[in-house]
């Protein structure tokens, strides 16, 4: 990871950039992440997504 | 009543006074990206419930995909947001232990309140997305066509002396995420 890179203004008059660069977390050693349970999204037939 | 299965979901608690959102990312097929973004983003939908005086966020993820979902994960703070990525892998999302912070630059804001039309010419190939830190809402640009330089361009309204975090993705492999971010400054 590095804030070095000067990136060129996208809009605006100024952008104070950073730069993220990493391996994924799958990529990863254990030590280096944390794991979080994901669990299956149940949903009852005649129910749509936006009343979950 | 059946139920079915769709996609997975999964918690995290934000501490007081930060506000997390999560962005899948995926990388485009060669065929799409001949004519449109390499890379696209999209936002996971979330539910939330407050657990004392923290906020616990359900996230979900409609399509788990056997090679792993890619998610960016961004925690908003008064003055920084963090950032950081994760993976669903089966029946876990595995998250970095090294976030990187990225300080907003701070601007003395106490008169200014006016928004100002911000204008840029978007690559269509590169989006970038802003949104506000304090809502985390995203900033939508409006596309227009100028006549005069033959571009379509973009209108989006900032506030002067007000932080925003825009952020786009530079690279993407199966290794490796790049994200080049920032703090776009308006001053009059």
């Amino acid at each position: 990871m590095s804030n070095s890179e000067r990136v060129k203004p996208q809009f605006g008059r100024k952008m104070d950039p950073c730069e993220y660069k990493s391996k994924w977390a799958n990529r990863l050693p254990a030590s280096e992440v944390i794991a979080i349970r994901a669990e299956d999204t149940r949903i009852r037939k005649e129910e749509s997504r936006e009343n979950r | 009543m059946e139920d079915f299965i769709q996609g997975k979901h999964f918690s995290i608690t934000d501490p007081l006074n930060v506000n997390t959102v999560i962005y899948e990312v995926n990388k485009t097929e060669k065929e799409m990206a001949k004519n449109g973004p390499k890379y696209t983003v999209e936002r996971l939908d979330y539910t939330e419930e407050l657990v004392g005086e923290k906020k616990k966020k359900t996230f979900y993820i409609n399509d788990p995909k056997p090679e792993g979902n890619k998610l960016v994960i961004l925690s908003f703070g008064k003055e920084k947001v963090v950032i950081n990525n994760g993976v669903l892998e089966g029946d876990q999302i595995l998250i970095t232990k090294k976030p990187m912070p990225f300080k907003f630059r701070t601007l003395y804001s106490e008169q200014e309140t006016e928004y100002k039309d911000v204008e840029y010419t978007p690559n269509l190939k590169r989006p970038i997305s802003i949104i506000d830190p304090e809502t985390t809402e995203e900033v939508k640009p409006i596309l227009y066509f100028d006549e005069k330089t033959n571009e379509v361009k973009g209108k989006c309204k900032l506030k002067p002396y007000k932080n925003y975090f825009a952020f786009e993705i530079r690279d993407l492999s199966d290794e490796n995420i790049r994200i080049v971010g920032g703090n776009p400054v308006l001053e009059n």
